[in-house]
């Protein structure tokens, strides 16, 4: 059985990881740095970065105010909306990055009347955020969802009737429960809006040094045989995509507890010592 | 009156009324009781009082105060749920400090309130917990020290302790109602185990299908129940059906003044078994037949047949001398009654 399932692995991600990396340093560590520092190319890594952060912190936020209507209003139609969020994650991206093409292109009516107040929901940067976010919201919602689950409603409730202020709940009694789903939602985002390619291919444009992102920067290099610098991008990405996913891993847990709890612990040691003294 | 509920109505958005009509008045300082069998709205109107739910008509005071248009947030209600609902990332000491925090007292004061309730609830020591580290008991202790800790007018209590170990129960109530007694607050529980209402309560509010049956004292809800779902909902009960005849009713061998009932009216007649007397057989006695008898500590509870075939369930102190082997003919002799008309 673990036999089966390490060669299905080295098969499936091992072999190939190992490809790219080859061939990324064919030409010494020097050629694989070179390959990333053409002015396009950077740009075009440094703005796939930027955007896919954009788009996992709007969708994080959004994300989590949706998984909330979701688990706590018992809203009509709950069903559809809970179709809807799957959405993203049945249709090819291609079909998606075309539908928000069709939908908002300066062609039509929604696109034409932004477009004359100086806003490009398409073939610009803010396409390629809504791209991203289009392809990522499901692992938004998903994330967080499963946690507001397990609270039960009655916590919140609790903190009503003691006198507490929406926000005062949301940030002591909510976020405390949420934030690991909140975390790993945003890195989910953030590593998968950074691999996008087919959404973002056709909305995004694709000028190079303005809209183009390293997908589509090395699918370009790799129809111009330039096969090196190509995997020398993947590997960036790679890297960069794994970063994502693994930082929230080490869970900076002593710091949120502070956050979650900050003046009970202080104020009683506080009086601690003041006891000691007297 | 601390509480004053006026016609109030609930229906949901399925068009199901979960209260109609209901009325009622807590003074200050009482233990109420909210018994009923689920689904009879009693949780629903404890919410409405607390402001976590809406009513569709009908109006709430708290001290005089109408609170229809406040929320939660500002009715100075304390509230306590049956799973406890503590902060579960919060310590005892920060879940009761929460209350005070919101009310942004100075630090010294909270230190002290939080402490003097600690003790109340008698859970020195235990500030630095976390709520996992409890009990049932223990944790439902500190969610009535939360509830408590920002003085609320009123204190509200959904079925306190229904989640906690039957053994624990008993203490914990008696312990409540306490604490009830010390600090002098009005108090509302809602629960469905009629002992539990009985034994604590100043008033028992009965509910069924969203309607109040009877506001009285435990002892005048079991003694004179006004309806035959209070008759029968309070503890077992024999129920028989018959018409009244010559301005009596013939059931059960028995007799039973008629009352206010007149002739040829069906009626239902209720006897606890408790309160159904056996004897030896004697010749002028209503006879009857032993089925099953099982001992039960204190009480043994009978199973007898009469002479109609018809059984009744009788409730007898383990130490009378009566024969109770299966087959035994006895005499029988029922003690209190309620007649109601058939609805």
């Amino acid at each position: 059985m673990a036999g089966v399932v390490c060669g299905y692995l080295l098969l499936l991600v091992v072999c190939p990881v190992g490809a790219i990396v080859r061939q990324a340093f064919s030409g010494g560590v020097g050629g694989f740095f070179q390959a990333l520092a053409s002015p396009i190319g950077a740009h075009a890594l440094l703005l796939s970065c930027w955007t896919a952060a954009v788009a996992a912190v709007v969708n994080a936020v959004m994300g989590t105010c949706t998984a909330y209507l979701i688990a706590r209003k018992h809203l009509p139609g709950r069903r559809v909306v809970s179709a809807l969020i799957d959405l993203p994650l049945a249709v090819p991206t291609t079909v998606g990055g075309l539908m928000l093409v069709l939908a908002y292109s300066p062609a039509t009516r929604i696109g034409g009347w932004l477009a004359a107040h100086h806003v490009n929901l398409v073939y610009s940067r803010i396409g390629i955020v809504l791209a991203m976010a289009f392809v990522t919201f499901p692992f938004a919602v998903r994330t967080v969802e499963p946690l507001l689950d397990s609270l039960d409603a009655s916590v919140e409730e609790a903190a009503f009737t003691l006198g507490a202020s929406r926000l005062r709940v949301f940030w002591q009694v909510l976020w405390p429960t949420l934030w690991p789903g909140v975390v790993t939602g945003l890195s989910l985002c953030f590593s998968r809006g950074l691999a996008e390619f087919g959404a973002v291919v056709l909305a995004s444009g694709n000028l190079p040094l303005h809209t183009e992102v390293a997908p589509v920067y090395l699918y370009g290099l790799l129809e111009n045989n330039e096969t090196s610098g190509a995997a020398a991008v993947s590997v960036a990405l790679l890297v960069l995509s794994v970063l994502g996913l693994v930082v929230p891993l080490c869970r900076p847990r002593q710091w949120w507890k502070r956050l979650a709890e900050p003046r009970g612990r202080r104020a009683r040691n506080h009086a601690r010592v003041g006891a000691a003294r007297v | 009156m601390t509480i004053q509920v006026t016609n109030l109505v609930k229906r949901f958005a399925s068009g199901t009324a979960a209260l109609q009509d209901v009325s009622f008045s807590v003074r200050e300082g009482e233990m109420i009781g909210l018994l009923g069998p689920s689904g009879s709205g009693k949780t629903t109107l404890l919410r409405m009082i607390a402001g976590l739910d809406r009513q569709t008509a009908g109006e709430i005071r708290i001290r005089g105060q109408v609170v229809d248009n406040l929320p939660a947030q500002r009715r100075g209600v304390g509230f306590v749920f049956q799973n406890y609902a503590l902060f579960q990332h919060m310590t005892v000491f920060s879940n009761i400090a929460f209350g005070l925090r919101v009310k942004r007292l100075g630090k010294r004061e909270i230190q002290d309130r939080v402490m003097r309730l600690l003790r109340l609830v008698r859970l020195e020591g235990y500030e630095d917990r976390y709520p996992h580290q409890l009990s049932g008991g223990q944790a439902q202790r500190v969610a009535l020290a939360r509830a408590l800790a920002p003085e609320p007018s009123v204190l509200l209590l959904d079925e306190p302790f229904a989640a906690v170990d039957t053994k624990i129960r008993k203490e914990l109530r008696r312990w409540v109602r306490q604490i009830h007694d010390e600090i002098g607050i009005t108090s509302i529980f809602v629960t469905h185990d009629q002992e539990e209402a009985l034994e604590i309560a100043d008033r028992v509010l009965v509910m069924h299908q969203g309607r109040v049956e009877q506001f009285a004292t435990p002892q005048e809800v079991w003694e004179r129940p006004l309806s035959p779902f209070v008759a029968g909902f309070l503890g077992d009960v024999n129920e028989g059906a018959a018409t009244v005849r010559d301005r009596q009713v013939r059931l059960w061998g028995h007799t039973f003044p008629a009352g206010e009932f007149a002739d040829g009216e069906r009626v239902r007649v209720f006897v606890r078994p408790s309160d159904i007397e056996l004897g030896p057989a004697a010749p002028d006695a209503v006879p009857a037949q032993v089925r099953e008898a099982v001992w039960a500590g204190e009480r043994t509870q009978v199973r007898v047949q009469l002479a109609d075939q018809s059984t009744l369930q009788v409730s007898l102190p383990s130490d009378r001398s009566v024969d109770l082997t299966p087959g035994q003919s006895v005499s029988m002799c029922i003690r209190k009654f309620q007649i109601f008309a058939e609805a």
